[in-house]
């Protein structure tokens, strides 16, 4: 499995949108530190302002509101533009002629698929950290406030896509198509904004029957938005809404993709 | 030949392939008819030789290779390779395999590619250092710092023949492994495939040029619609026809003469004739009639039926004249 994954890896990033993302994650970083380089002030007291503006704010009320928005950003942007750039990962190997070159060799196919999601999720870890890990690491290495929040937020963000990356992995295996895993990812990803608000339409809905099984889809799939709330409320205020986001996200992550691989290994190549 | 940085307990002394009653059914869809793309498969192949797989196109081939690669599930029936169940991927570690329709990361070249596919069957990372110059140098295969996108097909085709010996397999299925080379190299791989078959290996050679499988093939059979019409040796397919091509140094009236009073009027193409005696002793009495004119006879040679045309005559349903 780790041939598959070390493999995996390099040609995620050598596609052009794995470029844009590794250009990106090289770039964000490099601006966002400069931008903070250039706000920052340390007074007397030892505290510090920033300039935001005509006017300096206290540091803890601007990273509060910029590490936020970061997260916002974050769970929206770059998870689209990494289901861009991994769903390849998760068809090219199932394509016609790879396909019986791998499966030929002496290892099992879920290793497989289990090395080439492990890429996926490793390449969208690793951007992530570069766009918005690092200046958060340098805002704690200047200025001494510990970001311990702000990396569980991206850490609930990495399982909102694990969980998408595995609901991909799960149709990659029925219908070998990329652009159809990017279209599965990005409705989930829009299906799960409308569930989480779901309670405000059921005054427009008048059959019971739908209200129940909106409810049941959202039990079932992942709740992205719902994690995207919650990363950016642990950040501004230190309280998890609920521990119950987190884990059903989880086992459908790890659900989902058994299935992906136990269906990969019984498919007939 | 020890095994390449694997150390696999496959089943020694058992066939290298082996299946009994093997069914395999595709259910297309809802409302299409299923596919029976193999039916009641029987085949052993022994250790050490070279087994020729023929058929039409669509004729189940593949899908007997797939169902020994463990790469699709029979229907029915049993099938094992060298004493194993084919989806046991620690058996797939003592073979190789060239598909058809190969497709090859274009991104790479060819030595980390074939460290990827050695890996892959468990090959240690000091063999497959070694093992690489041995095997591209097997395949002849120039320029392998180039990216696989620009290589040839021909050049491809012997990336996916150095891949499949990559773990120095003791079973190689090949499906079409001269597709796109020239004739030089398609004796390169006739060779080659000698010279693994010299040391021991099985091959299972898949493939639609039927001259090389008469070459080089120990064994061979025929698959239409899925089922076992002949097997045998090419030997016993390419039978004698009982039919001569007489070559004289010079035919002359008398020449003529000769040979119409033993085998009636015959149709000379300059010095040589087709001719086909009722029996050996005819033959032997135009010989002496010949020899008696006097003329030299430069040559006589039997004609016999090529696998292609016995090939032609199982497909299209025509029995072979005994």
């Amino acid at each position: 499995m780790m041939a598959i994954f070390l493999r995996a890896f390099p040609e995620l990033i050598s596609r052009r949108v794995g470029m844009v993302l590794v250009g990106l994650a090289l770039l964000m970083p490099a601006l966002h530190i400069y931008g903070w380089s250039r706000s920052l002030e340390r007074l007397p007291d030892g505290s510090f302002v920033v300039h935001a503006g005509p006017t300096a704010m206290p540091v803890h009320d601007f990273l509060r509101s910029d590490l936020s928005n970061q997260l916002t950003f974050a769970h929206t942007f770059w998870v689209l533009l990494a289901i861009f750039a991994t769903a390849p990962a998760l068809t090219t190997f199932q394509e016609r002629g790879w396909a019986e070159l791998l499966f030929s060799k002496g290892l099992r196919r879920w290793e497989v698929l289990l090395g080439r999601y492990l890429a996926g999720l490793t390449a969208f870890a690793v951007a992530l950290f570069f766009i918005c890990g690092v200046p958060a690491l340098y805002v704690w290495w200047t200025t001494g406030i510990t970001q311990y929040r702000f990396f569980t937020g991206l850490g609930l963000t990495l399982l909102s896509f694990a969980s998408l990356l595995s609901l991909m992995a799960l149709v990659s295996v029925l219908q070998v198509n990329a652009a159809l895993l990017v279209m599965v990812g990005f409705v989930q990803f829009t299906f799960a904004r409308f569930l989480a608000t779901r309670g405000e339409l059921y005054v427009l809905i008048p059959w019971d029957w739908l209200k129940t099984l909106l409810d049941w889809l959202y039990y079932l799939l992942p709740k992205n938005a719902g994690l995207q709330r919650a990363a950016t409320t642990y950040l501004t205020t230190a309280t998890f809404v609920s521990w119950w986001l987190l884990w059903t996200t989880a086992v459908f992550a790890v659900a989902a993709l058994a299935a992906a691989c136990v269906l990969l290994q019984r498919k007939n190549i | 030949m020890a095994a390449v940085g694997t150390n696999t307990p496959v089943a020694a002394g058992a066939p290298a392939v082996e299946t009994a009653g093997l069914w395999k059914t595709y259910r297309p869809g809802l409302g299409q008819a299923p596919v029976r793309a193999l039916r009641d498969v029987t085949i052993r192949v022994e250790r050490g030789v070279i087994f020729g797989l023929l058929g039409q196109n669509g004729a189940g081939k593949t899908t007997l290779v797939k169902a020994l690669l463990g790469l699709t599930r029979p229907t029915a029936g049993a099938a094992r390779v060298l004493g194993c169940d084919p989806a046991d991927p620690v058996a797939r570690r003592r073979i190789g395999y060239l598909p058809e329709a190969m497709r090859l990361p274009e991104f790479m070249k060819a030595e980390p590619f074939l460290h990827y596919m050695g890996a892959l069957n468990g090959v240690d990372r000091a063999t497959r250092k070694r093992r690489i110059p041995e095997v591209l140098e097997r395949v002849d295969l120039q320029a392998p710092r180039k990216q696989i996108k620009e290589y040839s097909k021909g050049m491809q085709q012997r990336l996916g023949l150095a891949q499949a010996l990559m773990n120095d397999p003791d079973l190689l299925f090949l499906d079409e492994p001269t597709e796109g080379l020239d004739p030089l190299a398609r004796k390169q791989v006739r060779d080659l495939l000698l010279e693994l078959r010299a040391a021991g290996k099985t091959i299972f050679l898949n493939a639609h040029v039927l001259s090389e499988v008469e070459q080089v093939c120990d064994q061979c059979l025929i698959l239409k619609q899925g089922q076992v019409v002949r097997s045998g040796k090419p030997s016993e397919f390419t039978r004698k026809t009982g039919e001569y091509i007489l070559t004289l140094a010079q035919v002359t009236d008398a020449v003529h003469s000769a040979a119409q009073s033993v085998l009636g009027p015959l149709r000379w193409e300059g010095p040589s004739a087709h001719i086909k005696p009722r029996d050996r002793a005819q033959l032997n009495e135009l010989i002496d009639r010949l020899r008696a004119v006097p003329v030299e006879i430069e040559s006589l040679e039997p004609v016999k039926s090529t696998l292609e045309e016995f090939f032609i005559e199982v497909i299209t349903g025509k029995e072979p004249r005994e």
